[in-house]
């Protein structure tokens, strides 16, 4: 053992640095996860707060509301995962069959656009056009059509969040993929071509292949911050009459926060979610391992 | 003399590229219509997202009361460029440029070196110790402890206030290190031994062979750090108390945002006073500014592509 | 062979040289701005504790003679974030006033979470901008010794006790009478008119409505005749709040008020069927198409006012008149713009405005600048006394220009040199006094300095007239209920806020599901709160802030 550790001292010695990095700046100022069992008097500090076991959790779980948040949440994070997750990966490989450059760059450089935009402004725009008065609204009426409620019913609302996001990130999400496709040995390609093997199939055989590891990953990562449901898209666009199906836990959270400033509720919160975020990783990984693909680890 | 030496290898590569290129258009051409359908979808994809982008260009070229009649639109209405010139005017909003550029110019830099480093460390599934590691790059992926403690930590490590609080704190990300990672680990194993057989040393190994075959995902790294540092304005929201040292999202956001957008005054009515007294800017000013803010960094990308677009060729590096 | 390997060492070694520098570059500069820190919270403490004792034995002469003054100062601002240190304005200021005076600011979207997160990490700024006692948190910081007592200064310095009316500084006091908050004042009195376009009532011949059910009949008609006008929007707040003067009309005072059985017994305005009938009123309108369809539901809240100046709406509740003129003229250069007079509602009640408490927000005295509070107050006193003109008018040829009558006309912003533009002068901004809350005299120079003077008379007779018939909220802000501060966000939050927030956007949300759901909102605790309030406050009586 100790032998091997030795013969390993120069890759320690590579990773000393990250982990000193976050030995520092992130299990340094860990004991503030304690203020998740403590009732914060500011002019005590954190340390000598007085504890108050689990209190916080008990006032999150018992709420009255948290059964439909935690549902929310839970819904809109899988509808991301099973429409949103596969279309930077069909866009990729899309782009990956584009043989002429200068449309695959300016194709590729487009569609990464809207990422640079706030969601307070991106969705400022979209409600341009799926308001009341917006865009769409006035073609239906000038189709004769009646008006079609995007923005405060509850019947269609995680579908314009789901879409929307879909909208402004695909692009961004596909630069990933598109560094795993250039990193296909082409050798690979000329091999299955000379074995005959047609489009669809040098599809199947070496790229998705290629990609697989990078797409179990992601799926891994995703999947664990199921309780994240995307805070700045659904901030902008919730509105009270769809509260019922578009309240997570981070908004009522802020909500709560804005009032008065619940910093013991937050960081429970916090530290629910992460707890729910290991047991979904290290199970994803157990999965993805036995399906005999490299995740984690 | 090191030129001389890189070329005959280059040459090679682009020869071979040639030669597949040349395979590839015999054997491996779509159909037409598949090629028609990939096309379309593609062209309506780039159309869907470049509709907000133009919009908000054409605001900025518009008079602010042009606007009001019609904020949707993708031309530019009444033009005109008083909004760039309050920009190009606004000695804070340059300053705070140079800051920004600063931030993401260096600190992508230190985010490359120590996730380079620590991603490569970590692909040696191989070490004693390694779950413990990867476990100490996951945690802080799932578990935030709070602002406050990160403050006190700031503070008694005397970086408030200081340009390298935007960088330090986030020199790695944990999302980014596992990335590269595992791009490292999928790189097969025999392609090191057969370096180390010659001698070569971790370092070595690491900056001759790996780096240069892991240019895609390099790049791609080094440009979510670098966008990561051009759109952050929280570290300096709490932690820069100058306004003068802020970057330059944090001037931005207060351009760009009024409390009308954020829905805020349907809390309570006592903060509806702040309504009133907002100095909202006009929106051409708000969308000059927006724009002003993206364009050099979405500049940069292109220029990043010809790393996604060439395909590693094992062979020939082994070759 | 042998060369390549050459290669790679050279390279290697440039790359950690490259580290190396790195490494020392932040070293050097970590260091740097510890040192500074230090530096400077060390001087600024010894030097505030020294210059106190000083300024105590006879420093008080005034602001030309002595040390110079020295504090930070923490403060929200409500415009583009473009303050700049050491500007033109400022070097004047602290010329003149001898001090120095270390700003921070914090755009006011992002104040409330910053500040509360600096505060708890006990890093407070010498000077703070807070909502004050009215505010748990603040309330809870204050009891805890957070910030410095005032009451011997306001003794001390008598200029800085008059700013505030008596009644105010009586509502600062806790329990035991101390007070640590000067409030940052507004005149009560802030109408949201009912503004329309004349020259579209004129075309259709409408006269101006006095009554909600002329109001209604108006909209009626311009939503017949005007197809592409909205009839009716409202301004940058949301729509019940905006609409606070109609409500009036309704008998409404959105607040607490006295209950019909029991004058002695105060219930908030969700309890009031004053305040249901006007809510749901606007739901009405809104079914009808009369009230913009967007009320409630655009999340920029500053849509109604959009409209209105692109011409496309005819009346709308509130928004600012100074800034809806000019750029309606703009689009429509014959439009005209009347305010109707405060209007009778359904069972005839007298319109009338809603008058607001007269405090928003306020600043606090760090504990730990104890030692300084003194300066600050000898500050305070001179931006009220001989630096009078100079907080209130700035800097002739600058900021403002004498008229052929010797008055003060402020210069419009666009106008002035960047240096003196207002966020280079709102940050340093600290106590208007409330005698400069409304004066006549400067909002004509106002209207005058905006090129529309022949707009005061008119607006001064409206305001008036609204002024008429205060209505008031007759909960005292400062009176805190325990468990209001513990559960009532929470219980509002799960009983109430889906209702009450979706009235406009649920047109099948009727007065019985919201008090369905209030009468859950009261057992899960409000009704609990509701006898604390009336426990706690014991003057049940209107109040008067007016006067």
């Amino acid at each position: 053992m100790s032998k091997r550790i030795w013969q390993s001292r120069y890759i320690y010695l590579l990773i000393l640095p990250t982990i000193v990095y976050f030995a520092i700046f992130t299990y340094t100022p860990f004991y503030g996860i304690t203020i998740a069992f403590k009732d914060f008097k500011i002019m005590s500090g954190i340390m000598h707060s007085p504890w108050v076991g689990f209190e916080h959790f008990r006032s999150m779980f018992d709420s009255e509301k948290f059964p439909e948040l935690l549902k929310n949440t839970i819904i809109i994070s899988l509808y991301r995962l099973v429409f949103g997750f596969p279309v930077p990966i069909l866009f990729a490989l899309l782009l990956n069959e584009v043989r002429h450059l200068w449309f695959k760059r300016i194709v590729q450089t487009v569609t990464y656009f809207p990422h640079f935009l706030s969601w307070v402004v991106f969705g400022g725009i979209i409600y341009n056009f799926i308001g009341p008065s917006g865009i769409i609204n006035l073609l239906l009426v000038n189709a004769g059509l009646d008006k079609f409620n995007f923005t405060t019913n509850a019947d269609v609302f995680r579908t314009v969040i789901v879409i929307t996001a879909i909208m402004k990130e695909f692009g961004w999400g596909a630069i990933i993929y598109l560094a795993a496709l250039s990193g296909i040995d082409a050798q690979l390609y000329e091999a299955a071509k000379i074995d005959g093997a047609g489009k669809m199939r040098q599809i199947w055989h070496v790229t998705l292949p290629g990609i697989r590891p990078i797409i179990a990953l992601l799926f891994c990562l995703q999947l664990a911050g199921i309780l994240d449901a995307g805070f700045d898209q659904i901030f902008i666009f919730l509105n009270p009459a769809v509260y019922d199906v578009g309240d997570i836990i981070d908004t009522y959270v802020y909500r709560l926060g804005l009032l008065q400033s619940q910093f013991e509720l937050a960081t429970a919160v916090g530290l629910f979610k992460g707890i729910i975020g290991v047991i979904l990783i290290v199970s994803a990984n157990n999965v993805i391992r036995r399906m005999g693909e490299k995740s984690l680890w | 003399m090191v030129e001389a030496e890189q070329t005959p290898g280059l040459e090679r590569v682009a020869e071979k590229e040639k030669d597949l290129a040349a395979i590839s258009s015999k054997l491996d051409a779509n159909p037409v219509w598949a090629q028609t359908v990939i096309y379309v979808i593609l062209v309506a994809a780039g159309l869907v997202t470049l509709v907000p982008i133009v919009n908000v260009w054409a605001v900025s070229l518009s008079e602010a009361h042009a606007v009001y009649s019609d904020p949707m639109m993708l031309w530019p209405k009444s033009f005109t460029l008083e909004a760039y010139k309050y920009i190009f005017h606004t000695s804070v909003l340059m300053k705070s440029f140079g800051i920004t550029v600063f931030v993401a110019v260096v600190g992508t830099f230190l985010n490359l070196v120590f996730t380079a480093t620590g991603a490569y460390g970590l692909s040696k599934t191989h070490i004693p110790g390694h779950r413990f590691l990867l476990w100490l790059v996951i945690i802080p992926m799932l578990f935030g402890a709070g602002l406050i403690p990160m403050y006190i930590l700031l503070k008694n490590l005397g970086l408030m206030n200081s340009v390298w609080v935007l960088i330090l704190p986030q020199l790695v990300a944990p999302f980014n290190l596992i990335l590269m990672r595992n791009f490292f680990w999928s790189i097969p194993e025999s392609l090191e031994e057969s370096a180390r057989i010659d001698g070569a040393s971790e370092m070595r190994v690491l900056w001759s062979l790996i780096l240069p075959l892991s240019k895609p995902v390099i790049a791609t790294v080094g440009l979510f750090y670098a966008v990561g540092h051009w759109n952050d304005f929280f570290n300096a929201l709490f932690f820069i108390t100058d306004n003068s040292k802020w970057p330059l999202q944090m001037v931005l956001r207060s351009i760009v945002i009024d409390f009308n957008m954020l829905n805020m005054g349907s809390q309570n009515t006592s903060t509806l006073n702040d309504s009133s007294r907002m100095v909202v800017q006009p929106e051409n000013i708000k969308a000059a500014t927006i724009i002003f803010a993206i364009v050099p960094i979405l500049i940069v990308y292109p220029f990043l592509q010809k790393y996604f677009v060439k395909g590693i060729m094992l062979g020939s590096v082994k070759g | 062979m042998y060369q390549m390997r050459h290669r790679k060492t050279w390279k290697l070694g440039r790359l950690s040289v490259l580290l190396l520098m790195i490494v020392s570059l932040i070293a050097g500069c970590s260091s740097n701005s510890s040192n500074g820190n230090t530096g400077n919270t060390g001087n600024n403490g010894n030097n505030g504790n020294k210059g106190n004792t000083a300024d105590n034995d006879g420093g008080n002469a005034g602001s030309s003679s002595g040390k110079k003054l020295s504090f930070s100062y923490l403060r929200p601002t409500w415009g583009p974030a473009t303050y700049t240190k050491n500007g033109a304005y400022e070097k004047e200021l602290f010329k003149q006033a001898n001090v120095d005076i270390d700003v921070r600011i914090i755009p006011v979207v992002d104040y409330d979470s910053t500040i509360k997160t600096t505060a708890a990490s006990g890093d407070m700024p010498d000077a703070v901008w807070a909502t004050g006692p009215v505010d748990p948190f603040w309330k809870d910081l204050q009891d805890q010794d957070a910030f410095t007592k005032l009451n011997d200064l306001l003794d001390k310095y008598p200029a800085v006790k008059a700013a505030v009316p008596d009644g105010i500084w009586d509502k600062m006091k806790d329990d035991k009478g101390d007070i640590y908050f000067i409030p940052n004042l507004i005149y009560p009195v802030v109408p949201f008119f009912i503004n329309y376009r004349a020259d579209i009532f004129e075309k259709l011949g409408i006269a101006e409505p006095t009554s909600i059910a002329e109001l209604e009949a108006a909209l009626q008609k311009i939503k017949e005749s005007e197809p592409g006008i909205v009839p009716m929007t409202h301004g940058n707040t949301i729509p019940f709040w905006a609409g606070k003067d109609v409500a009036t009309s309704f008998g409404d005072a959105y607040g607490w008020a006295p209950s019909k059985d029991d004058p002695n017994k105060l219930l908030p305005p969700e309890m009031q069927d004053e305040h249901l009938n006007y809510m749901f009123w606007l739901q009405d309108l809104k079914k009808k198409g009369l009230f913009d369809e967007e009320a409630g539901v655009n999340p920029d809240a500053s849509f109604g006012e959009t409209k209105f100046k692109a011409g496309k709406a005819a009346v709308i509740l509130g928004g600012n008149l100074q800034s809806l003129l000019p750029e309606l003229r703009k689009a429509d250069p014959k439009a005209t713009i009347k305010t109707m007079s405060p209007l009778a509602g359904p069972d005839g009640q007298k319109g009338g405005t809603r008058v607001v408490f007269p405090q928003d927000r306020g600043f606090y005295i760090n504990k730990k600048a104890e030692g300084k509070a003194d300066q600050i107050f000898q500050f305070l006193n001179w931006s009220l006394t001989d630096g009078s003109d100079f907080r209130r008018y700035g800097i002739e040829g600058k900021t403002y220009t004498v008229d052929d009558q010797g008055r003060k006309v402020p210069i419009p912003d666009d106008e002035r040199e960047s240096d003196y533009k207002s966020s280079q002068i709102e940050p340093l901004r600290f106590l208007d006094p409330m005698s400069e809350k409304l004066d006549w005299q400067a909002i004509e120079l106002q209207f005058a300095g905006g090129g529309m003077q022949d707009q005061f008379a008119y607006y001064k007779s409206m305001f008036e007239k609204y002024a008429a018939t205060p209505y008031n909220d007759y909960k005292d802000p400062t009176v805190s209920s325990p468990t209001n501060a513990k559960i009532g966000a929470q219980i509002y939050e799960d009983y109430m806020a889906k209702v009450s927030g979706s009235i406009l956007t649920d047109m099948k949300l009727t007065k019985d599901d919201y008090i369905k759901a209030r009468q859950k909102w009261l057992d899960a605790g409000e009704q609990k709160i509701i006898d604390e309030v009336n426990e706690l406050q014991k003057d049940k009586s209107e109040p008067n802030y007016v006067d």
